[in-house]
């Protein structure tokens, strides 16, 4: 926090403040044998200010997960960032060391993964691996470490939170576990939290709680959420990016793409999930299938399912200011003024 | 085609009183499914709702009879076929057809689409193999795929591709009566429409009994003309899909409504959220299931268990204090301001 407030008054008096995480340009790729390597990152470019939340909303592949994994220096392999920038809290974090790194995991970043049982360890309970992350990042004494994990439990709801300390992941449900995770990814308040598809694996009455706790305990915390739903996004995303086939084809407060979709992706998206109408009017599909890493498409990734497209579309369209956001597409939809 | 002999009520595929029992570990029993009533009409489509582990895919195959029933019956087509063995089991099978949630551990990797499909025709003598071909390659236009399909493995589909090679295998045999257990949640948002449209434009012209299952309310609801609403292994609610999620009686349906995110802006008026988990099948609560995550619960609904009980024709709930909390969204909003408009 005190390292926020520093940069804020060193650096030029930007009205809408200095931004946490820096993305530029970004490209992952992976190798293929006998074949082009595929791109599941393709020139991705965002930012993030103080205390906003953006989603990155996309579907399986598109490389959402990819862009989280890039921040978190933990691409897997054969996979790695050949282009781009990365810089949080105005330092390059795409090419650090891997002990430089682990500073920055946990201490600057933390995360929320969608399964709570992959991200914690299932042989050591749970205060043991909140303490090791505090007494990784701060210099405490173990007692004062167990109080710190105490509080971190108690903090995120989970009752009888000192009796959990000593619980193991598998002994505890679905949405304790998640709340777990938040409670590690928050112990060493870092300026940035990666969430991805942190209320997936939950059922829908856990994931309203889980909705409803990181909207109040990280309302001032800057987040990134990577989510396939539109719905969760609309719950607690300032801002939102559309992905598709490793692009952002369209971004925007949550307000305007959801009223006002200028891409037909999204405009096709929104058309497709069920909403609560009596009137059941019939749901309109995005006809065909996402692209695969062996289509290639020099234009616009989307035309080849765009009811919309035309001959110009095997162009590929570049990210254009429309209304003052970015969409990358030659004939934007009318969005809330249609 | 077989006529079909619907029951009294016009169930054509119906479970009265179904109790079904696991043994948990430690000799305890786990109450998969307690005293269940549900009917399907042919041409009908009824969504059965609710989170992991309130019973809605145990009444599904138990309905299929893969699972005993503890107590209960199942009436199918005129017939109980609760005690049915295998052999009697068989020609029912045709007529009762299952759709699964996963379409990459439902199909076969080495068998082509063509044989995949054949399956059930080849194994109920459907006839010569020009006549099952000419059928596989109906199937699988009927679904939308195309006729180069027949010949790949499953592994060239993607998932949207899939889904619609079982739902062509369970067509296959003509079935009266549908059962799809989670039909799209394995997929992406911009292919799950494809398959619901699907679904629906299959129900429309074959005029079967549909039931599904799912998690996803605003799903149920977009798909069925009727919903139940379980809650630990019971019915709680049960109406046409319109009043049960425009006209919410149990404590429980409001709240799963209001927990279901909908991208509108200003779609969430109020939310409720329950605290707790789901308690466990094998300890349950006394009284009223719900009780412990219940925002209106009181000392009764501790003790007394609510009955299932018919608050209008076709409509049912189990809650001493039903009606008491608000819809947390107007579904007839749109009428409103049509009529106010229109009235200016």
């Amino acid at each position: 926090m005190s390292m926020v407030a520093e940069k804020e008054s060193t650096a030029s008096n930007d009205a809408a403040g200095t931004p946490i995480l820096s993305v530029r340009d970004l490209v992952v790729e992976f190798p293929r044998p006998n074949n082009t390597p595929f791109r599941a990152v393709n020139g991705v470019s965002f930012e993030l200010r103080q205390g906003e939340t953006l989603g990155i909303v996309g579907e399986s592949g598109s490389g959402k997960t990819m862009i989280a994994l890039s921040i978190l220096g933990i691409v897997p392999l054969p996979g790695r960032i050949i282009e781009g920038s990365i810089t949080l809290l105005g330092k390059r974090i795409d090419n650090l060391s891997l002990a430089e790194l682990q500073k920055v995991r946990g201490n600057d970043v933390g995360i929320v993964f969608q399964d709570p049982m992959t991200g914690l360890n299932p042989v050591r309970n749970v205060g043991s691996q909140l303490k090791e992350s505090v007494r990784r990042h701060q210099h405490v004494s173990a007692a004062e470490a167990t109080e710190i994990a105490f509080h971190a439990l108690d903090d995120v709801g989970i009752p009888a939170a000192r009796d959990r300390l000593k619980a193991y992941p598998h002994e505890l449900s679905g949405g304790l576990r998640q709340r777990v995770m938040i409670a590690l990814a928050l112990i060493n308040h870092p300026d940035l939290i990666v969430a991805d598809e942190p209320t997936t694996a939950l059922d829908s009455t856990i994931q309203a709680q889980i909705l409803d706790l990181l909207r109040a305990r990280l309302d001032k915390s800057t987040i990134i959420m990577i989510t396939h739903d539109l719905g969760v996004a609309a719950e607690i995303c300032d801002r939102i990016s559309v992905m598709y086939a490793g692009r952002m084809v369209e971004t925007g407060s949550i307000a305007d793409v959801l009223s006002g979709p200028r891409h037909p992706y999204t405009e096709g998206l929104l058309a497709a999930v069920p909403k609560f109408d009596v009137r059941r009017p019939t749901l309109v599909p995005i006809p065909g299938q996402p692209p695969t890493a062996d289509d290639a498409i020099t234009g616009c990734s989307f035309a080849p399912r765009c009811t919309h497209a035309q001959s110009k579309c095997n162009e590929r369209p570049e990210l254009e200011l429309i209304d003052g956001r970015p969409v990358s597409c030659w004939f934007p939809r009318p969005g809330a003024a249609g | 085609m077989n006529d079909t002999t619907p029951s009294s009520n016009g169930y054509l595929l119906e479970a009265v009183d179904l109790k079904v029992t696991f043994r948990a570990p430690g000799g305890r029993k786990l109450h998969a499914v307690d005293t269940i009533s549900i009917g399907v009409r042919p041409g009908e489509t009824v969504g059965l709702v609710g989170e992991s582990g309130s019973g809605k895919s145990t009444v599904a195959l138990t309905l299929m009879r893969a699972h005993e029933p503890e107590g209960g019956t199942i009436v199918f087509d005129g017939q109980d076929i609760t005690h049915f063995n295998e052999r009697r089991l068989k020609p029912i099978r045709p007529r009762l057809q299952m759709v699964f949630q996963d379409p990459y551990s439902s199909l076969d990797p080495r068998m082509t689409v063509r044989r995949i499909v054949a399956e059930p025709l080849k194994a109920h003598r459907f006839g010569t193999r020009v006549q099952i071909n000419k059928r596989v390659d109906d199937l699988l236009e009927q679904v939308g795929l195309p006729p180069d399909a027949a010949e790949r493995l499953p592994a060239q589909f993607s998932g949207g591709q899939r889904q619609r090679i079982a739902i062509a295998r369970s067509l296959a045999l003509e079935p009266k009566a549908l059962i799809a257990d989670e039909p799209v949640s394995a997929l992406d948002v911009s292919i799950q429409a494809q398959i619901i449209n699907l679904l629906r434009n299959l129900q429309d012209r074959l005029n079967i009994a549909f039931l599904v299952i799912a998690h996803d309310l605003a799903l149920i609801h977009q798909i069925s003309d009727r919903i139940v609403v379980m809650y630990l292994g019971e019915a709680v609610e049960e109406g046409t899909a319109d009043d049960v999620v425009g006209r919410p009686q149990h404590p429980y349906t409001v709240a799963l409504l209001s927990a279901t995110p909908v991208p509108v802006v200003g779609g969430d008026a109020e939310r409720i959220v329950l605290t707790g988990d789901p308690p466990s099948p094998i300890n349950r609560p006394n009284g009223c299931r719900f009780h412990p995550r219940c925002p209106v619960a009181r000392d009764r609904c501790r003790t007394d268990k609510p009955p299932l009980v018919e608050i209008e024709p076709g409509r049912k709930v189990a809650c001493f204090y039903s009606g008491e909390m608000p819809p947390p969204r107007d579904l007839w909003a749109h009428e409103k301001e049509e009529s106010a408009s229109t009235g200016d």
